[in-house]
């Protein structure tokens, strides 16, 4: 065989086998299921021995690779729903986002979106008894397991270090945030849920909390022991949306501008000390010219 | 004195495959729930091995751990995305990623599997086997060989355990691995674990596997555990002690070819630390108990 044919064996034989990974497992017993007589005969009929049930071991690992990491990377999420159900959404997200890329992680970057796009025309439905949770607190644990993901996966970048700017640059230019921060808001109180969770190995839907009297904000960073999280004070989450938009001058003056009339004598002090806790904690990275 | 006191007495041996490990050394698989005893204990280790996909993103925190460790111990460098026997090309953007983490870690060697993980743009995240036929060696060997002049440093195949075995094969297993490391000019990642599952599952000798293998190209000794299907088929799980077949297989190796790096692997129902280098620990126990009977 010369190695044109070589490759097309190979090419040929690669695919079928690729397809014998990619058949989704049956759920319909209330666990998942390999459904070997989905396998292709061709590539049966080249496996000696009983080659459905030894493709199988390999069709198997494929889906439990696949679901760990994506258990492991939206554990709120997964928690919330119950495995059994998350794996269900999440099978159908990798049948349609298969995994390319060597680095596993990347195949779970899109869940979120994905679950977006496609949850608001389907019941979503937890635990051993079809219980529909609502899809508001399912995207806002989506959005709390990103953050989560997006702080953790972020490059080493530059601290930003006031000291080298002067005044005048520092109010005239933006604060450019940096990739190992990121700030969520909740309707219920998911992100301490979450961590709540981070040493809970059951696989069982968590039961759902009730909603907060008021939306919250928090702030993830990292730190030394790897993620944290900050819940932030209302004018507080507000001045950081504000530094997202504007350079520090005019955020600082629209925050002065929108704060309670009772907040604005003790406002100066603790703009300072937000702004001090944000550089010490690498919330930005720099400043970029308006 | 028997070889095997003198092992643990004197200086040992440095190869030059291994480009400063001891040639008796034993390792341990990082994984992540080490860092935390790992950090505060520092414990006595000939090396640590990690998965090169792990650390050869962007991501701080493993960069800054891996740094860490590295102050401390040598560490070599082991794949599981090369996809050397994919019929697409190899990839240069993940070998200038490879090259890169070994230049960081000077990673003494590189190894990899003899296998394939992807094709037609999917990555399986699998070792997955084909079969072993003549037109193959030379794809392999060629990549191979490639591989370790990319990476200028020793680079290493491993063997699988796998699950089916093909009517096409016209070789068997043995002949088609020791073939490709020689026609590449690399070197074997032997792991011996690996053989007995595949043994097993397949129904040939592992000591005349063990008995084909060139020691003076082999790079180190994978062990590790594995589990058995309710069919039967044995499954390299890594999530449990090596079994005793499996020691006396390593015995048998080391008689054969020793000294050699030995590296356990845990990476299931992963134990406390200090159980895995309890369970490493064996290693001496096993090599000497058979040197000291043979």
């Amino acid at each position: 065989m010369n190695r044109a044919a070589t490759d097309a064996w190979l090419a040929d034989l690669q695919r079928r086998f690729g397809e014998v990974l990619r058949t989704p497992l049956d759920a319909a017993s209330g666990t998942l299921r390999a459904q070997t007589s989905r396998y292709g005969s061709p590539l049966a009929a080249a496996v000696q021995g009983d080659a459905r049930e030894r493709l199988a071991v390999y069709n198997r690992q494929y889906w439990f690779r696949l679901l760990t990491v994506m258990q492991t990377s939206w554990p709120l999420t997964a928690r919330l729903l119950g495995m059994f159900h998350f794996n269900l959404h999440a099978q159908q997200y990798l049948l349609e986002h298969p995994p390319a890329h060597y680095d596993l992680h990347a195949v779970t970057l899109g869940f979120d979106r994905y679950l977006a796009d496609n949850l608001r025309s389907e019941a979503v439905f937890r635990g051993p008894r079809d219980v529909p949770v609502p899809k508001a607190i399912l995207l806002e644990a989506t959005a709390v397991d990103a953050a989560f993901a997006r702080v953790f996966h972020a490059p080493a970048e530059p601290r930003f270090d006031p000291r080298k700017h002067s005044p005048n640059e520092l109010v005239q230019c933006k604060l450019v945030s940096s990739a190992a921060y990121a700030r969520v808001d909740e309707r219920w109180p998911l992100v301490e849920l979450r961590f709540t969770l981070r040493d809970d190995t059951s696989e069982s839907a968590v039961a759902l909390p009730s909603p907060l009297t008021a939306a919250q904000t928090w702030a993830f960073f990292r730190n030394a022991q790897g993620v944290a999280h900050l819940r932030l004070e209302p004018l507080q989450a507000r001045l950081f949306t504000l530094l997202d938009r504007h350079p520090l001058g005019e955020a600082l003056a629209h925050l002065e501008v929108e704060a309670p009339p009772e907040a604005r004598a003790t406002l100066p002090e603790q703009t300072r000390a937000w702004i001090a806790h944000g550089i010490a904690n690498a919330f930005w990275i720099g400043l970029q010219r308006v | 004195m028997s070889a095997s006191e003198s092992e643990a007495v004197s200086t040992p041996k440095y190869t030059a495959l291994s480009r400063g490990l001891p040639a008796n050394a034993l390792g341990l698989g990082l994984r992540l729930p080490h860092y935390p005893y790992l950090f505060e204990h520092w414990p006595e280790l000939g090396y640590l091995e990690v998965i090169s996909e792990n650390f050869m993103g962007d991501a701080e925190p493993p960069a800054r751990h891996l740094a860490r460790i590295r102050e401390r111990y040598s560490v070599v460098m082991h794949g599981v995305g090369l996809n050397l026997l994919s019929h697409e090309p190899l990839s240069e953007t993940y070998l200038d990623g490879l090259c890169r983490l070994a230049d960081k870690l000077d990673a003494p060697f590189v190894t990899d599997h003899l296998c394939w993980t992807g094709s037609h743009g999917y990555n399986h995240h699998d070792l997955l086997p084909l079969p072993y036929v003549p037109q193959l060696i030379e794809l392999a060997a060629e990549r191979a060989h490639y591989v370790q002049k990319r990476l200028d440093r020793p680079f290493g195949l491993e063997n699988l355990s796998s699950y089916v075995s093909f009517n096409e094969s016209s070789m068997s297993e043995h002949e088609f691995y020791t073939r490709v490391v020689h026609e590449a000019g690399c070197h074997y990642m032997l792991d011996i674990n690996n053989i007995y599952v595949s043994s097993q599952n397949h129904g040939f000798d592992p000591h005349t596997y063990l008995r084909a293998i060139d020691y003076a190209r082999v790079l180190q000794v994978h062990l590790a555990g594995h589990s058995r299907e309710p069919d039967g088929t044995i499954v390299d799980t890594h999530d449990r002690p090596v079994c005793d077949e499996v020691w006396q297989l390593y015995a048998a190796a080391w008689q054969l070819g020793g000294p050699f790096p030995t590296l356990l692997e845990w990476d299931a129902s992963i134990p406390p630390m200090p159980v895995a280098l309890a369970e490493l620990a064996r290693a001496t126990t096993v090599r000497t108990e058979r040197t000291v009977r043979g």
